[in-house]
């Protein structure tokens, strides 16, 4: 069952994000990949991290792809219709492809000091994930409070000017 | 709860209801045999608690689209200019359909997001509270989240002080 369900969930990830990136409408496009990210969900779900399944569906396919249609939509019209070309249209990203599915495929073989395949009991859970990130990384924790800062600072800079807010 | 368990379709919604404990029971003998089939019998796993979610979404997908065939199978189509036309709540529509939106927009879901990933991160916290107030950590647990939480309220000063949360 597992294993069928892993096929199912990475073949529609696949389906979908070739889907969003042959797709010659914007808006077609981020709906694609908010398909493929509720996959991507079903997956983190199989391996054992509830969690990230759904932070991924609540932050990646929720709030994030929300700001992608806003991008698109400031953009859409006259700017994006006549610029926008599919991706099938370029052959460059072949190679590039080929040499990221090298590299996955070199890491697959390769075992990292600590890990194992077998999840612990309880990891990924949410208890799990709080006690790592509390106590051993708890750096890292506050760390991430300050990559919060700078993407607010950076979200203010974006919409002003010289003079300040444009409004 | 009083069901009539010769009524499948109830009982199936109560398996989305009841614990894995319970659905061994004898009672509910015909809904093992589905959660079975999703369990495949694997004791490894290890997305047990996912089930109930995945029947979920498995009736919701088979529900909507088994309707949505149906009445692409069954309605009648008759296209018209007229029918084909922009939808703008009735009146006539107004220039392109294509409108631009305001940055204001954008920068409000941007910060949005922001401080909402802020929120993802109380959460293990809020989980772990507990444990550290009975391990005797109070002070541990709170300055770690006085420390996260007041670098991001500098974040909201200095948006409000910039004021792009004016909206006039």
């Amino acid at each position: 069952m597992e294993a069928v369900l892993f096929y199912l969930f990475g073949a529609l990830l696949l389906g979908g994000a070739i889907a969003a990136m042959t797709s010659r409408s914007a808006v077609a496009a981020v709906v694609w990949l908010i398909f493929a990210f509720v996959n991507a969900a079903g997956i983190y779900a199989l391996l054992a991290a509830p969690v990230l399944a759904i932070l991924q569906i609540l932050i990646y396919a929720g709030a994030i792809m929300v700001l992608f249609l806003f991008v698109v939509m400031m953009l859409q019209g006259p700017t994006l219709k006549s610029e926008l070309k599919s991706i099938g249209d370029r052959k460059w990203w072949l190679p590039v492809g080929a040499v990221l599915v090298a590299l996955l495929n070199w890491m697959h073989g390769v075992s990292l000091e600590g890990f194992t395949n077998d999840a612990p009991a309880g990891f990924g859970e949410i208890k799990g994930v709080a006690e790592l990130l509390l106590n051993k990384y708890m750096i890292t924790f506050e760390m991430i409070s300050l990559v919060l800062l700078v993407a607010i600072i950076g979200a203010v800079a974006l919409a002003s000017n010289k003079k300040g807010m444009p409004w | 709860m009083v069901v009539d368990r010769r009524d499948f379709s109830v009982n199936f919604l109560i398996a989305l209801l009841i614990t894995n404990k319970e659905l061994a029971s004898r009672k509910y003998a015909r809904l093992r045999v589905i959660y079975i089939w999703f369990d495949a019998g694997e004791a490894a796993f290890m997305a047990e608690q996912f089930v109930p979610l995945l029947l979920v979404i498995s009736l919701a997908l088979i529900f909507a689209l088994l309707f949505l065939g149906l009445s692409y199978w069954l309605g009648p189509k008759k296209a018209s200019k007229l029918k084909k036309t922009v939808y703008e709540c009735g009146i006539p529509v107004r220039g392109g359909i294509e409108i631009r939106f305001f940055i204001r927009f954008f920068l409000v879901a941007l910060l949005f997001l922001l401080f909402d990933l802020e929120a993802v991160f109380i959460y293990p916290w809020a989980v772990m509270y507990q444990s550290m107030l009975d391990g005797g950590r109070m002070i541990f647990a709170l300055s770690e989240m006085g420390v996260f939480v007041g670098i991001l309220v500098v974040g909201l000063v200095y948006v409000w002080k910039k004021g792009a949360l004016e909206w006039q």
